[in-house]
């Protein structure tokens, strides 16, 4: 098992080696031979994922006395089985979509060397060789995404990613170092033994050492998965070849949500930092979506459309839901990866035919007629205000029981809730001639995708975490006093009945408020399409700070 | 003093430090520069740990400024050669930080080695780009990745090994100094002096390597070359490498 563990970043690492070596010789078929790898190294997992499931001891393989140790934990055999599928699938896609690109052998050299990288990084068994892989993501990023040397733009957004990673990359190597320096090791199983043992022993500028760790920690997911503001090279690195476009937007940009994960041992003692993660998730989620609603580039609608489901993965880890930020970003890696490598396709065929049904969605969407018939507005509302919240409340509370005990779990909930009336809202909206089938059949849907949800974080959340107590220590530290969260909740409550009795009277009356063009609206739909001017704020920066290096050195007559 | 003093000509420290970059700049030999670059720093070790002083926190301090001003000053430098000699400077104005904690003298020669060796490199690479455009400036000849990817490879290795990217030994080097350096004044402007090392070598990689190739047809390194240096660096890599793996 150990060996077998040991090949994971190796295979990957060996096929960029000989793609690389033979590309003179085998010329296009060096694509097949790293295909051949990648499935080798699915293959590879799945039997380890099977080994390790039929006796679930966390493994730890060192190969060097200081550093070089791979660990394999639930969290690891996961996060690796997900990462070598994405990227054989990214791999297969690449074979005709490169084919007419120049340098085709040096992007699957690169597409393998990124492979190894990440899961090396899923796979570190202690800080060094976490640090290692962390830091060599951003740098094949950089030249994955700026594959096409010719492309300006292309050259300009992989240049911004490289930036934000490296800000990234020094917060983590600033908490391995400190972590290192206070708990006399490198090792992560060993690191997390003596955290637990001993949280509150070291403390760094007059704080915990936990607790600055933990937001070092946070600072750095931060930058990887794009959270405000550190966001704007996400919507714009559609530049790259789309294979690259996938392989970051299912794999790379979820590391944020893996290492919370991976140091959950140290986040049980910051709550700080939780609380931090769940302000900045929040504010990334909203922006993002109303960022995405104002784009008019497809591409970049995306590329905002993660950002957001970046934003919701950091408020799960914010309350304390761990286990379902990773079975978000697994979510979201699937979807994501498997709507840009089909966009190509998708544009093909739009292209010949629209293929789009003239039926009541059409006809509501894109011709915008008016509806005929309704569901009284203060019926609908009840039903999109109370149906939403019963099902998500009684399909968690069968499953974990503990509902009103988890701050998490609740807060959560809410984001359910929203969701859940937004849906049966689209729902009063449409045209059709039994508004009351439909009406059901939604709710149908909604209760079977509530329930699976739940039943599946459920399972991942013993999966991840069979020690039941960390888990619950997790959702302890997010927690706020209970005072204050019962206020919040009555005002979250409070905010999201009126604004649908609101929407819904609006609507039923007629008043879209469309035709409302006030100097605020229009100050700040302004605002959301130059996407709050972060990217203007920072190529200001940039040019100042290039600006005083020309003055130095003309001072300095360049020597 | 008048020893420690001097070693500040040597391990560079602004304003001396502009001595040691006219002199980088005269030289317009490869070789003779490469082996400038790398070996006047080690003078400065030998002169300091001959002096037995202790090394005063002002120094320190004036290092990490030296360190800084040249890492921001490497932002907007087009030359290659003149790049590397900057890079040298700004790395080895840290090794004052060792000498400050008491580092024995290999150690720090090694930190030298590690962090300037690279840089080094990159002054040979200059020449073959000279000898194909009349000069190495970045910006100037673009679409070399294009046009001459053996060159371009090279030039890309040795650039991320030059700014210290793991598996290189700069990385392990500069690991090895935050460690030591427990101050958070130092390791803020340390790692901030690390980040801009990259924004300049993501400025300069760009300048040599996007853009449209020209129009005249360029020969690429030959074979031997580049595997060369290929050999180099990855003898170099590995020594840093085999050296961590077995630090305690």
């Amino acid at each position: 098992m150990d060996k077998l563990t040991a090949l994971l970043p190796a295979m990957p690492l060996l096929s960029a080696v000989l793609v690389g070596l033979s590309a003179r010789r085998l010329g296009r078929s060096t694509a097949r031979l790293s295909v051949t790898f990648s499935a080798i190294n699915v293959l590879c997992f799945i039997t380890l994922f099977a080994m390790y499931f039929s006796s679930p001891h966390p493994h730890w393989v060192s190969f060097g006395p200081a550093w070089g140790s791979l660990y394999l934990d639930p969290l690891s055999a996961i996060m690796g089985l997900t990462v070598a599928a994405i990227s054989l699938a990214v791999h297969v896609y690449s074979i005709r979509y490169m084919a007419e690109e120049p340098g085709y052998a040096r992007f699957f050299a690169l597409l393998d060397l990124m492979t190894a990288t990440i899961l090396l990084m899923v796979t570190a068994g202690d800080l060094i060789t976490l640090v290692i892989a962390w830091h060599l993501v951003g740098v094949l990023l950089y030249f994955l995404l700026g594959h096409d040397s010719q492309r300006v733009t292309a050259q300009r957004y992989a240049f911004w990613t490289f930036i934000t990673y490296r800000l990234g990359d020094f917060p983590l190597l600033i908490a391995a170092i400190l972590l290192y320096q206070n708990y006399g090791t490198v090792s992560l199983p060993v690191l997390f033994e003596r955290i637990t043992a001993a949280p509150d022993a070291h403390a760094v500028l007059g704080l915990p050492l936990t607790t600055v760790t933990g937001l070092l920690i946070a600072l750095a997911a931060f930058a990887r998965s794009a959270q405000f503001p550190l966001h704007i090279w996400l919507p714009y690195t559609m530049e790259g070849p789309t294979p690259v476009s996938a392989l970051m937007h299912a794999g790379i940009v979820n590391a944020g949500g893996f290492i919370f994960n991976r140091f959950a041992p140290v986040f049980m003692h910051a709550s700080e930092a939780l609380h931090l993660t769940c302000i900045v998730g929040l504010v990334t989620a909203i922006l993002g979506s109303v960022l995405m609603l104002t784009q008019n580039d497809v591409k970049k609608s995306l590329g905002y459309s993660t950002m957001g489901q970046m934003g919701f993965m950091f408020v799960e880890c914010g309350v304390g839901a761990f286990s379902l930020a990773i079975y978000h970003l697994i979510a979201h890696g699937l979807f994501k990866g498997t709507l840009f490598l089909g966009a190509g396709g998708v544009i093909s065929n739009a292209r010949k035919h629209d293929g789009i049904p003239h039926d009541e969605v059409y006809t509501f969407v894109v011709e915008r007629k008016p509806v005929t018939s309704r569901l009284p507005w203060v019926m609908a509302a009840a039903i999109t205000v109370v149906v939403p919240l019963l099902v998500l409340g009684l399909s968690h509370w069968l499953v974990g029981g503990l509902l009103v005990g988890q701050q998490g779990a609740i807060i959560l909930l809410f984001f359910g809730w929203v969701t859940g009336a937004q849906l049966l809202f689209a729902t009063y909206r449409l045209s059709v001639e039994s508004p009351w089938r439909l009406m059901a059949m939604i709710i149908l849907s909604l209760v079977i995708v509530v329930a699976g949800y739940t039943v599946i974080e459920h399972a991942f959340d013993l999966l991840l975490y069979p020690d039941r107590t960390m888990s619950q220590m997790v959702y302890a530290a997010a927690s706020i006093p209970l005072a204050t969260f019962e206020v919040v909740v009555v005002i979250l409550s409070l905010a999201i009945v009126l604004g649908w009795l609101a929407t819904y009277y609006t609507t039923a009356n007629g008043r879209s408020g469309n035709e409302n063009t006030s100097p605020f609206r229009l100050a700040f739909y302004s605002l959301i399409t130059r996407e709050l001017y972060v990217s203007d704020v920072y190529a200001w920066i940039a040019q100042s700070i290039l600006g005083l290096s020309k003055q130095l050195n003309i001072w300095s007559r360049w020597v | 003093m008048g020893m420690l003093a001097t070693a500040g000509l040597f391990l560079p420290l602004f304003p001396l430090s502009m001595v040691f970059n006219l002199l980088a700049k005269k030289l317009h030999h490869s070789w003779v520069r490469c082996s400038f670059l790398l070996l006047w720093p080690h003078v400065g070790v030998f002169l300091t740990s001959a002096a037995h002083v202790k090394i005063p926190e002002i120094v320190v301090v004036w290092a990490m400024l030296t360190s800084s001003i040249y890492a921001l000053r490497l932002l907007t430098i087009r030359d290659l050669g003149l790049w590397s000699a900057f890079l040298v400077t700004s790395s080895s104005a840290l090794s004052w930080i060792l000498l400050a904690h008491g580092t024995d003298e290999p150690t720090v020669h090694l930190f030298l080695v590690w962090t300037t060796f690279p840089a080094g490199v990159l002054t040979l690479l200059a020449e073959p780009l000279s000898r194909r455009f009349g000069s190495s400036y970045a910006g100037l000849h673009g679409g070399l990745a294009a046009s001459l990817p053996r060159l371009s490879l090279m030039l890309v290795t040795t650039t991320l090994a030059a700014i210290a990217t793991p598996p290189f030994p700069g990385f392990f080097a500069l690991l090895g100094l935050l460690r030591t350096s427990a101050e958070w004044p130092v390791i803020t402007l340390l790692t901030l002096v690390w980040i801009i090392w990259s924004w300049a070598a993501a400025r300069m990689i760009q300048g040599f390597l996007a853009g449209t190739p020209a129009n005249r047809v360029f020969n690429d390194m030959k074979g031997a070359p580049v595997l060369t240096h290929a050999i180099t660096l990855g003898l170099f890599a590995a020594s840093g490498l085999y050296m961590t793996w077995n630090a305690t």
